[in-house]
């Protein structure tokens, strides 16, 4: 009986260690987060002499808000139908300078918004993009400080989580960060206007690398002089495409690195006669950045393609003697691409530049939103950048071409221009 | 006691030749009858030569037939009015009744040890001892050595000299009367006669007690005066005989002793002793005057040093011996221990019984196991988190639950009671859980000692079962989950199984008494941890055959019904899956070694264990064996885990008493080193200091909440974190756990949350596409509509903060460190679950109340002891001898 009972304990004990341990439960994978359910406009402007416009287009049904950054009391809300657009003056939300505007989805994913931002000041034309934040470094092109120039950064944290970034300044110095700049506090809900007039004047070629440490914020520049140009953070790719407008100025392609490592690059030249490979090639340490000029690579009516081995930024920007512009390249090809928002009769003239990369010829036609009729239908030849003045008359516009293209739209003023990519359709 | 024999106590018979004058003064009071006095002296052997009846108030009536030859008012007037020839006063009380040859005997033993002082041998009229002279301590209390109610059996008829003798007979030389100033009117009687005894020893006199001199005492005159007064008056005695330098160090440190004393008193139930103790005190600096001139009077006659008082004093003091003594009584009383010895004997040897040394060494060693707990309450993690005033109606009155977003369904009833300690402790949330705590702590200790005591083990071996169990491996594992409330009802459990182990009492009123402190005891566990209260059935199964005692079956079975009485409303009124879901399953740290430790134990006692014990081996073995079995059984909840493991640490608490006291062969230390290892995870306990808890994570961690929350609003947040880091029970998504507190303190009452609900269901959803997919910026508005107003982060968890970092309406703020914290923008209203109270609940709650206070009265009305005699058989039997 007690070796029994015995027996019996030591092998209750012994089955208890050894008894198989049911397999763990992997619980559920946790959902990815949606897309972007907003867009900021860093740039969008209000009162000190501009009067800034934000056009909103959408491919979708979406209701949702529209305010200043920081001020909750001008929210307002909007629905608006598929293929709809609308302009929204930025000055009835507040008129303090430069005003960035949070345009959100009240209910999921944005979908492909298309939304933009014109700022007049007089005759100075200025047009900018908008996107979302993203946590990855993003890059400013195209600034100047030296005689009379002047640049400033727009930093703005829509979120209610403080955010924190570093900026990489460099110009034709080389690497050139004040060390003002190094680790930027953004406290949530808020915007900053970083002017650089004063603590890095003098510079000619000057660009930023904007690196979020936390949180998230949306970032923009200002140049300012005898014309305003105006951009959107341009967030890292390996390809871009580059229109040439044809101002009668030379311009320059701005190429900086956003990769953590060094990386290859090449330019082609887009013409005609095809593709012309490896008008420039090189490699880029982290944070570099070089500026070409567009007519020394053989520029005329074609464009360019920029290939790159990491993520690296490409932008455009003409100066000439009245005339600023900035425009980011455009990262990718589409068949259908969207202009947000344009400049009425009275302001000016609408100009669209439709890059044809292709070796074919094709065609596209323009509709203007909110407008019947007839879409205005255009032949765009093989390797050409194809200008013409289209008559949006402030709205906003739907680009449908054969094959993919690249389009950018811009503003004509006299002696001023202002330049910008449009949003191309998934 | 130390004493001199002077030489035996030869029989009187006749009146000595040429003997010198005796005056007796009668000292009478009003309620004193002097006549049967009277008639005794008027009896004597040894004729007085006069009798003097001294008080101020004797009457006529109270004399009756005898005829006094002196009245005088007070004791100080007696010298005055003696004759010349008298050489000798002999002091009687008026309520005594001296034997005929009383007299005699005292004049004949004085002259013969040339004494200064002699007294009687006081007996109280069914032939008791009252005095037989006695020693003092250094404080002055007296130690007579004799028990209450201790019979004279001419046990100590032998003449010696002794610190003081009764007032109730005593004979003075006429002159050291003089010299000493007589009696100090001020003091109460017993004392009195201490303070004259110890002068008259300090003037060079030798006082002798003659048993042989008998004189019974037929009212008690203690009562005549309270026992702080005696207690001044002995402290006033002191005062005078001492000199300057002793009591420079003997009034300090009896101050202190009288402090300690009183406090003992007290865990007696006797508030009177500490505020008699003060009122002594007091009583003494009012005649701190007469004081100084009884000193002065004492200088003049002064012959000898303090040595003179120490020669007849007993060590230490006697009023804590005494008091250690009733303690350890009680302490032996609570683990059913019954020591031998009369009382007296007990009180001598008082730091040296077992039990007593085992006790105060397993008391120190639980406060040093819970030093972390006494002034800051348990540490708030797991389901260790402090009670509040709302979970009593919430647990037996039928309120709503306040836990989440409310629920209608019961909370475990350690929720209610807690909060009811929490109440009566005037709120006082810390203290209400440092009390259940170290109550726990001693709970399991004496009722684990008790079980051992009842399966066959020594004084040693249920020591070693109290820490064998309370700090082994198993509950070490369940407390390290932080699952406070089994860690209570381990407490009880061991008390919840005595009536199953104890042998059938005889007397039905005993019976009844240990059925309900057994229910009682079970209640508790219940309450504590309602899972846990099927161990005592599953016991006395096992016990039932391996003791072959079916009753213990039916005892079993009757203290489990009753213990579930008092969770009426839980049963009635909650799910009960809940709470075997909630919390972690507990796992044993080095399990392999332990398992390797109780092996060898079991096989140990199983071979080398004697027969008497065998039952207790094979419930110890069979309570291990199934209790980690069920513990390891794959899926099992972690109530069920928590069960087992609990269920093995009673089997360890045997088994550790088994092997304590087993001798395997030549090899005898082999049974106490397994007991030892089996002691091992103590250490951890004692060195933690929160028997076994872990480390705090709650403790005003959330105190912000309160602080910053709009006004009027519940405070609601949301905590999300990784798992088991949640304060109580928490909901699991995504790999991590998330859970909703309100009002800044995650409080017991919260910590038990009921199945999902509606809102419940909303707050899963706004987590995922809000949260977590971050569907727009704009999550703070759905948790407003879920009373939300924070959202609280720990860190370590799989929960992703992308979202978070893209939203307008949760505004980060760093008000905790290592806490992610946000407030919501969105104002949040006051949401709850819309349930209604039960008031069947409420009825059930009542009856589980009046049933708890049925218990308890039987508990108390059944506790008596066995009837002893007033002095213990071998004890009689050795006073036999010495007769």
């Amino acid at each position: 009986m007690r070796i029994s009972l015995l027996a019996l304990a030591l092998l209750a004990l012994a089955g208890g260690y050894f008894w198989p341990s049911a397999p763990v439960e992997e619980p559920l994978s946790i959902p990815a987060l949606a897309e972007d359910p907003y867009v900021v406009c860093p740039v969008a402007m209000a009162g000190g002499g501009f009067e800034g416009r934000v056009g909103i287009v959408t491919d979708t049904d979406l209701n949702g808000r529209l305010g200043s950054v920081g001020r909750e009391e001008g929210t307002t809300s909007f629905v608006a139908g598929a293929g709809e657009g609308f302009i929204l003056d930025v000055g009835t939300l507040a008129e303090v300078g430069v005003n960035p505007i949070l345009i959100e989805s009240a209910a999921g994913a944005i979908g492909q918004l298309a939304v933009g931002t014109y700022e007049r000041a007089g005759a100075v034309p200025a047009l900018a993009g908008c996107s979302p934040a993203i946590p990855a470094p993003v890059a400013l092109l195209g600034l100047a400080t030296n005689a009379g120039e002047g640049s400033s950064v727009v930093i703005t944290n829509p979120f209610a989580a403080e955010a924190s970034v570093t900026l990489v300044g460099s110009s034709e110095f080389g690497p050139d960060t004040p060390s003002a700049l190094e680790a930027v506090r953004v406290p949530a809900m808020s915007t900053l206007e970083l002017v650089l007039d004063q603590s890095m004047a003098g510079r000619e070629q000057l660009g930023f690398t904007l690196v979020p440490e936390s949180g998230l914020v949306v970032a923009g520049m200002t140049r300012t002089g005898p014309d305003t140009a105006i951009s959107e953070a341009i967030a890292g790719a390996r390809q871009w495409h580059v229109a040439l407008p044809g101002f009668g100025i030379d311009g320059q392609l701005i190429l900086r690195s956003l990769a953590a490592v060094d990386s290859a690059f090449r330019i082609d030249r887009i013409d005609q006669s095809g593709i012309a490979d490896g008008v420039e090639a090189g490699s880029l340490a982290p944070g570099e950045q070089l500026v070409f000029s567009l007519e020394e690579m053989g520029g005329g009516d074609g464009g360019f393609v920029v290939n790159a081995e990491e993520d690296v930024a490409v932008a455009t920007a003409y100066v000439g003697e009245e005339l600023r512009t900035v425009s980011a390249a455009a990262p990718a090809t589409a068949i259908q691409w969207l202009i947000p928002v344009s400049a009425t009769t009275e302001e000016g003239e609408n100009a669209l530049w439709i890059l044809n990369p292709e070796e074919t010829g094709t065609s596209a036609s323009i509709q203007t939103f909110g407008r019947s009729g007839d879409a205005q239908e255009i032949d765009l030849p093989p390797g050409t950048t194809t200008g013409l003045v289209v008559d949006l008359d402030g709205s906003g516009a739907s680009i449908t071409a054969g094959h993919p293209i690249v389009v950018f739209h811009g503003v004509l003023n006299g002696t001023r221009a202002a330049m910008t990519r449009a949003y191309p359709l998934e | 006691m130390s004493s001199l024999p002077v030489s035996p106590a030869a029989p009187s018979s006749s009146k000595p030749p040429a003997s010198p004058a005796v005056a007796v003064a009668i000292l009478a009071s009003p309620t004193m009858a002097l006549e049967e006095t009277l008639a005794a002296i008027g009896k004597q052997v040894y004729v007085p030569a006069q009798v003097l009846v001294v008080g101020s108030s004797v009457t006529a009536e109270s004399v009756g037939s005898a005829e006094p030859a002196v009245r005088v008012a007070r004791p100080e007037e007696v010298v005055d009015q003696l004759d010349e020839a008298v050489a000798f006063i002999w002091w009687v009380h008026g309520d005594s009744r001296p034997r005929p040859d009383a007299l005699a005997a005292l004049m004949r033993e004085t002259i013969r040890n040339d004494a200064s002082v002699a007294g009687s041998k006081i007996l109280t009229s069914d032939d008791g001892l009252e005095s037989v002279g006695g020693a003092t301590d250094v404080f002055g209390d007296p130690y007579t050595g004799l028990d209450p109610g201790e019979l004279d059996l001419e046990q100590y008829d032998i003449v010696r000299e002794v610190a003081f003798v009764s007032a109730v007979s005593l004979l003075v030389r006429r002159d050291l009367l003089r010299g000493l100033g007589g009696f100090d009117r001020r003091l109460p009687l017993q004392a009195a006669g201490l303070d004259f005894c110890q002068r008259a020893r300090v003037a060079g006199g030798k006082v002798i007690v003659v048993p042989s001199s008998e004189v019974f005492h037929t009212s008690p005159c203690v009562a005549a005066a309270p026992s702080w007064q005696e207690q001044g008056g002995r402290h006033k005695a002191m005062l005078v005989a001492y000199r300057p330098v002793t009591l420079a160090w003997v009034v300090p440190i009896g101050g202190l002793v009288g402090l300690i004393d009183g406090l003992g008193q007290l865990v007696l139930g006797r508030i009177g002793a500490l505020v008699g103790t003060v009122a002594s005190w007091l009583w003494v600096i009012a005649q701190v005057p007469s004081v100084v001139t009884a000193r002065r009077r004492l200088k003049r006659v002064r012959s000898v040093g303090d040595e003179e008082l120490f020669r007849f004093q007993v060590g230490g003091s006697s009023r804590l011996r005494r008091t250690a003594s009733e303690l350890g009584d009680r302490f032996n009383r609570a683990l059913d221990e019954e020591e031998s010895g009369s009382f007296a004997d007990r009180a001598r040897s008082a730091w040296r019984r077992p039990s007593i040394a085992l006790g105060v060494a397993s008391s120190i060693a639980v406060l040093i196991a819970t030093r972390g707990i006494w002034f800051a309450g348990p540490p708030q993690v797991g389901f260790a988190l402090p009670p509040s005033v709302s979970g009593l109606a919430a647990a037996y009155g039928g309120g709503l639950n306040s836990a989440g977003f409310g629920s209608g369904l019961v909370p475990p009833p350690i929720v209610g009671f807690a909060s009811l300690v929490h109440t009566i402790l005037g709120r006082r949330p810390l203290a209400a859980g440092a009390l259940l705590t170290l109550a726990a702590a001693a709970l399991a200790l004496t009722g684990m000692a008790r079980l051992a005591r009842r399966a066959g083990a020594g004084s040693f071996g249920s020591a070693i079962a109290g820490w064998a169990y309370l700090g082994g491996a198993t509950v070490l594992a369940v407390a390290g989950t932080g699952n406070w409330p089994a860690l209570l009802a381990a407490g009880p459990l061991p008390w919840a199984l005595d009536p199953i182990l104890a042998t059938p009492a005889i007397d039905w009123k005993r019976r009844v008494g240990r059925y309900a402190l057994g229910g009682l005891a079970a209640g508790l566990v219940a309450v504590a941890y309602p899972p846990l209260l099927i161990v005592v059935p599953f016991v006395a199964l096992v016990w039932g055959v391996a003791a072959r005692r079916p009753q213990a079956l039916v005892a079993g079975l009757a203290v489990t019904a009753l213990g579930a009485g008092l969770i009426l409303p839980y049963v009635l009124g909650a799910d009960l899956f809940d709470l075997l879901l909630a919390g972690k399953s507990p796992q044993i740290t080095a399990e392999l070694l332990w398992l390797l430790v109780i092996g060898v134990g079991m096989t140990t006692s199983a071979v080398w264990g004697n027969r008497q014990r065998l039952p207790g081996t094979w419930l110890a073995s069979l309570l291990i064996g199934g209790g980690y079995l069920l513990s390891q059984v794959p899926r099992i909840s972690p109530a069920g885990a928590t069960v087992g493991l609990l269920g093995a640490a009673v089997g360890c608490g045997l088994l550790g008493s088994i092997l304590a006291e087993l001798q395997i062969g030549r090899f005898k230390a082999g049974g106490p080193l397994l007991a030892a290892l089996l002691l091992v995870p103590a250490l951890f306990v004692l060195g933690q200091g929160r028997l076994g808890l872990p480390v705090d994570e709650w403790s005003d961690r959330l105190d912000f909440i309160e602080t910053l929350s709009t006004p009027g609003k519940p405070g609601r947040a949301l905590l999300i974190g990784p798992p088991n880091s949640l304060p109580g029970q928490a909901r699991s998504l995504y790999g991590f756990e998330y859970r909703t507190v309100d009002g800044g303190l995650a409080t017991l009452t919260q910590a038990y949350l009921s199945r999902p609900g509606s809102l419940d269901q909303a707050l899963e959803t706004a987590i995922t596409e809000k949260l977590i997919s971050g569907a727009d910026l704009r999550p703070g508005e759905v948790l407003s509509r879920l009373g939300i107003e924070w959202l609280v982060i720990v860190p370590g968890s799989t929960f992703p903060t992308e979202a978070l970092d893209r939203q307008v309406d949760l505004a980060q703020r760093p008000v905790a460190t290592e806490l992610a914290v946000y407030q919501n923008l969105v104002p949040a209203n006051d949401v709850r679950a819309d349930v209604a109270g039960n008031p069947f609940v409420r009825v059930a709650g009542w009856a589980s109340l009046a049933l708890s206070s049925i218990l308890i009265l039987a508990a108390i009305w059944g506790r008596g002891r066995t009837p002893q005699a007033a002095v213990a058989p071998e004890r009689i039997e050795e006073m036999a001898v010495v007769s």
